[in-house]
């Protein structure tokens, strides 16, 4: 199960290098029974769901239910998907919905503290993301240690900054920066319209540009 | 920037994501070239894309793949009639004391307004005596009307409608503040369902003890659309 072709590591958006070519294919044949094809589609996709859901919700535990629940969902509509839509935005779809779901259940029940801004755990977490995030956004051949820094303390400025937004707005915004998805997309996959995404889309880079201030100056 | 209005300021974010038509890119083309701050903040609004999109979500171990995969498996080949849980919030209760206060303050504006203008729209009431009630069916006005004088003031209707709807106001308050609605302890309930049925519309009955009275709750859950999630559940009131 370590073959997976998808690019989530790499945090970009776009499709998984192997393309999606063959997934009407798979899906056909995990719909005759075959579970080997169904396999397939899990180990191709799990690492790009299961970075929308940690995107959402930031925290691997429920982001791993999340990964869980959207395959365990999209295994049980598949008859839905054939000769139809594309697997993966459909199943990333499922995995938004259920991700904001949890988001809910997560606050109401109160039982997680959503994107604490102190604790071990969490800073430690985050610092390992933030110090790769610098590394695959710096141009390596520069080899300039304060552009480096810079980019660094950049990237954990941002990390920070996106802790504070609201979730609705920190969705939207990660939707569409890191996933890449269309206003409409976002729009239907969060089920409001596509108004309501193009303003809080606005509201929350108003919002990153006024904490994050000097980091944003652009040469 | 604070001089350009917010509602451009949104249409120039949407810009930046090629989501506007040839329109809206045109006023927005025309504002860039009057407005050359614009152009940073464009460029800030993509720097910040750009960032947001290198931050990578840590990786699925392969254990926890394998754990999931598993998990996945073991759930699609329960029998349809196995329960998939799903969890749904009781529905807030706290919207219905306001419901009750407009409701009053409607009732009471509503009858006081029928009052007033039956003295300001030009009619009068006969005498009243013993036992009659003030809002008795108005007369209208004529010329040779053998009760005319009888005028009610329209004044001292005015301040008995401001009081009664005054009295109206604090009695709904009283209300809002001393009204207990029922409601239930715990805000979470665990429904048992067929996994196969997210093709049916059905309704379902839900009784929670609160404080030891039994409240039955119900839920409709519409034929699935799409990939609709169980966001749907919607509270029925009984």
């Amino acid at each position: 199960m370590n073959n997976d072709t998808d690019s989530a590591s790499t945090g970009t958006a776009g499709e998984p290098s192997g393309g999606d070519a063959e997934d009407p294919r798979l899906v056909e044949a995990a719909l005759a029974g075959d579970a080997q094809a169904f396999e397939t589609l899990f180990v191709k996709y799990r690492q790009r769901v299961f970075a929308v859901a940690w995107r959402l919700v930031r925290e691997e535990e429920s982001a791993l239910d999340v990964v869980q629940d959207a395959f365990v969902r999209a295994y049980e509509e598949l008859e839905k998907l054939r000769g139809e839509a594309r697997f993966y935005p459909w199943l990333r779809k499922i995995a938004v919905n259920l991700a904001i779901d949890r988001l809910r259940q997560m606050r109401r029940s109160k039982e997680v503290s959503l994107f604490t801004r102190s604790g071990e755990d969490s800073d430690e977490g985050r610092e390992e993301i933030v110090a790769a995030a610098a590394y695959a956004t710096v141009d390596q051949r520069e080899n300039n240690p304060g552009r480096q820094a810079e980019v660094m303390e950049f990237s954990s400025a941002l990390s920070d900054a996106l802790l504070k937004l609201s979730d609705s707005h920190r969705a939207v915004f990660m939707l569409h920066a890191a996933e890449g998805m269309s206003y409409k997309e976002i729009a239907d996959a969060l089920g409001c319209n596509i108004g309501t995404v193009m303003s809080r889309l606005f509201y929350a880079r108003k919002r990153l540009q006024e904490l994050l201030g000097a980091h944003l100056r652009v040469e | 920037m604070s001089t350009i209005d917010e509602k451009l300021q949104i249409k120039l974010s949407a810009w930046c994501d090629g989501e506007l038509d040839g329109a809206g890119c045109a006023d927005i083309e025309r504002l860039l070239a009057e407005h050359p701050e614009l152009a940073a903040i464009a460029a800030q609004y993509r720097k910040l894309d750009a960032a947001a999109a290198a931050l990578p979500a840590p990786r699925m171990s392969e254990r926890a793949s394998r754990q999931v995969f598993d998990g996945i498996m073991a759930r699609a080949a329960q029998e349809p009639a196995a329960s998939a849980q799903l969890v749904h919030d009781v529905p807030a209760v706290s919207g219905e004391k306001w419901d009750r206060v407009w409701s009053d303050i409607r009732i009471g504006v509503a009858a006081h307004a029928r009052g007033d203008a039956a003295s300001t729209t030009g009619n009068v009431l006969t005498n009243f005596s013993k036992g009659q009630s003030r809002d008795a069916e108005p007369v209208a006005i004529t010329p040779n009307a053998p009760h005319a004088g009888n005028v009610v003031q329209t004044t001292r209707w005015r301040w008995f409608s401001a009081a009664g709807i005054a009295a109206m106001l604090v009695g709904a308050l009283a209300i809002h503040f001393f009204y207990k609605p029922v409601t239930p302890a715990d805000n979470t309930v665990a429904i048992d369902l067929p996994s196969t049925s997210d093709n049916d519309r059905y309704e379902i009955s839900v009784e929670y003890s609160v404080h030891g009275d039994a409240v039955v709750c119900y839920y409709l859950k519409p034929e699935a659309r799409g990939n609709d999630t169980d966001r749907d559940w919607r509270w029925l009131p009984d």
